[in-house]
């Protein structure tokens, strides 16, 4: 499989609670090589969970795995001892695989109960009534305009790029529209962390920037962010990033107006647009906001601000608060 | 210069190669800007990047959900390549187009429209709530561009007074299209990036919907999508030469080698663009585009039409 050898991994980054310091050193190592972060299973060719999964995040991993299509590869990291030797190992297990397994047939499996739907072919069961393929039919229930409309449920996480680790949303959606919206906690928190305020507030960027959109900012601010914890930032380069995002207007329509809290709520007070500029000001040198239990009021306010809105502003809403469950003190909820 | 002709049968054949050349070229510079931004040394492996993730691409296990429509969602994928090179059939190259119709720019802006049943296709038969909702956008994107893009079209074919893009090319020499319309140009330029799905209009394929209408797609399937937007860019960066900007004319060089270097040109432009912004929301596009694109592209009509009658 010398193409596979040739060609850089894309690679599904799995942010565990507590495994922060790994993550930050499996994303340096991913932008040094090139490796490229994927959006979605089908997407990636190599797993990388970065620290260590309770059960059911575990679980949720395992599934996501399974939805890998081959030729790929998986590297659990629990402790920041060691990545790049783990990401060398799997990046040669991906370019030593046997050829392709023949044709699509090999992925073929069936549904568990509650799992989510992958491969399998003419798979046409219709055991149950108003069942496909023993999957059940979306459930119907009125949307806002009084019509009765399908409905889907759908979980945000553990599992997806650009998302905040151990946080799980359990959204009931018509069209893309969310209709409710319950907010879970998965996993156990690692230890304070004390690193530079700026280096947070880049990697909060880095994580709003991809989900609107904007892949060469996001780009800047995790190599800004990775210079910022080496201690080798230029002060001029964070202020020229900060000044050229606030000058962004396609990141400006992106977040306007979007998950606007009230004045009581600090730090997290506007829309996702004055949240990003609080970030932007820290990148530039000015003190954080200390707030106290941060991270408790995002997740007390969330399912509020999500209920009503499209899926993309979910996203939005969820990057611009980006609670920290990696340190925080919250325990599992699930 | 010599007027832009029907070229050989045997021409066809080398529109997708040449399309493809284009496009290749434009992926490369995207990898380039990526490595700048990502502080690597950019190097041979990245310049070949877009050759390698196309090799493993077509290792790469196809998939499919349970319960999807396999046809529709394949008919789709497919469709998008193919649209791209057959609106590039009447794009010239020099002074040689492969198929030089009577409704050249008619046949343009509707393969250009395949693309949104295509990527509608791709994303709904996949059966997922992502590929559904990235589908579904496209759609809303389509109408927010197509009308400010159909009238910079119309204001070409004003001012040339033929839909052929040989005679529209002709009816430049002297003063090209894009000193006396601006409008259309930038608006052509705009819907350039919103019919290949690209940069700030990548909201059917954004991340924040997990690659929306890629999201279920991989192997050759996602190859077939992922090569089919770049060459619908590099169609529309060629197109716009041939508007625009003179066709192949040009002091000195061959008209051949004129036409790569403006489509080169424009699509270098288009690949910086597509780095530089965030992923426009349409609800707030939308009415940017009808509520000051669509009557600037009309008074742009308007002008130029005001100018041919005279």
């Amino acid at each position: 499989m010398d193409l596979m050898r040739w060609s850089t991994p894309r690679v599904l980054v799995v942010p565990v609670r507590a495994g922060r310091a790994v993550r930050l050193d499996v994303e340096r190592l991913m932008r040094e090589r090139g490796w490229e972060s994927a959006a979605s299973p089908a997407d990636a060719d190599l797993l990388v969970v970065c620290g260590t999964p309770d059960a059911d995040t575990g679980a949720a991993v395992d599934r996501v795995w399974n939805l890998l299509g081959s030729p790929r590869a998986r590297a659990d990291i629990p402790v920041r001892h060691g990545v790049a030797e783990r990401l060398d190992r799997a990046r040669a297990e991906l370019g030593d695989r046997p050829g392709r397994p023949s044709g699509r047939t090999s992925g073929r499996r069936r549904p568990a109960p509650g799992d989510r739907p992958d491969d399998s072919d003419d798979d046409t069961r219709t055991d149950h009534d108003g069942d496909v393929a023993g999957l059940p039919m979306a459930e119907r229930a009125p949307d806002r305009d009084g019509l009765t409309l399908d409905r889907l449920h759908l979980t945000l996480g553990p599992v997806l790029p650009d998302w905040p680790a151990g946080l799980v949303v359990r959204l009931a959606v018509q069209g893309d529209v969310v209709q409710t919206a319950a907010v879970e906690v998965w996993g156990e928190p690692g230890g304070r962390w004390d690193g530079p305020p700026a280096a947070a507030a880049l990697d909060s960027l880095a994580r709003l920037l991809s989900v609107c959109g904007a892949a060469t900012a996001t780009r800047r601010a995790r190599r800004l962010r990775d210079e910022v914890l080496a201690g080798s930032a230029d002060p001029a380069a964070l202020n020229r990033f900060a000044r050229r995002l606030r000058r962004s207007w396609t990141l400006r329509w992106a977040t306007d107006g979007v998950g606007r809290l009230d004045g009581r709520h600090g730090d997290l007070t506007g829309d996702a647009t004055q949240r990003c500029r609080r970030w932007l000001d820290v990148v530039a040198g000015s003190p954080p906001v200390p707030g106290e239990d941060r991270t408790a009021a995002v997740l007390t306010a969330l399912p509020g601000l999500l209920e009503g809105q499209e899926l993309a502003t979910v996203r939005v809403v969820v990057a611009s608060l980006d609670p920290d469950l990696e340190s925080s003190g919250t325990g599992a909820t699930s | 210069m010599t007027p832009v002709g029907q070229g050989a049968v045997w021409t066809v054949l080398l529109v997708p190669i040449l399309l493809g050349g284009l496009a290749l070229g434009g992926a490369s510079f995207a990898r380039v800007l990526d490595a700048r931004a990502d502080g690597r040394r950019v190097t041979g492996a990245v310049l070949a990047a877009p050759l390698s993730a196309t090799g493993r691409l077509l290792v790469q296990q196809r998939r499919a959900v349970v319960a999807s429509d396999r046809l529709l969602a394949r008919t789709g994928v497919v469709l998008v390549p193919v649209a791209a090179v057959l609106a590039a059939l009447v794009v010239p190259w020099g002074n040689v187009a492969a198929s030089d119709l009577s409704v050249g720019i008619v046949w343009f802006n509707a393969m250009e429209v395949v693309t949104w049943a295509a990527l509608w296709m791709a994303g709904w038969g996949t059966n997922s709530v992502w590929g559904l909702v990235g589908g579904y956008r496209f759609v809303v994107q389509g109408l927010s561009y197509e009308l400010p893009h159909m009238f910079a079209l119309i204001t070409v074919a004003t001012g040339a007074g033929s839909l052929r893009v040989s005679d529209v090319v002709a009816a430049q020499d002297g003063l090209w299209f894009v000193v006396w319309m601006p409008v259309a140009f930038a608006a052509f330029l705009i819907s350039a990036l919103a019919l290949s799905f690209a940069g700030p209009f990548d909201t059917a394929t954004g991340r924040d919907v997990a690659g929306g209408v890629l999201a279920e797609h991989s192997g050759v399937d996602r190859l077939l999508l992922l090569a089919g937007r770049w060459l619908l860019l590099a169609a529309a960066a060629a197109m716009a030469v041939a508007l625009f900007l003179g066709g192949g004319s040009g002091p000195l060089l061959p008209t051949w080698l004129w036409t790569v270097l403006k489509s080169a040109a424009v699509l270098g432009l288009l690949v910086w663009l597509r780095s530089r912004t965030a992923t426009l929301r349409m609800d707030r596009f939308v009415e940017v585009g009808w509520m000051v694109l669509i009557p600037l592209t009309l008074l742009q009509a308007l002008v130029v039409a005001v100018v041919v009658l005279r």
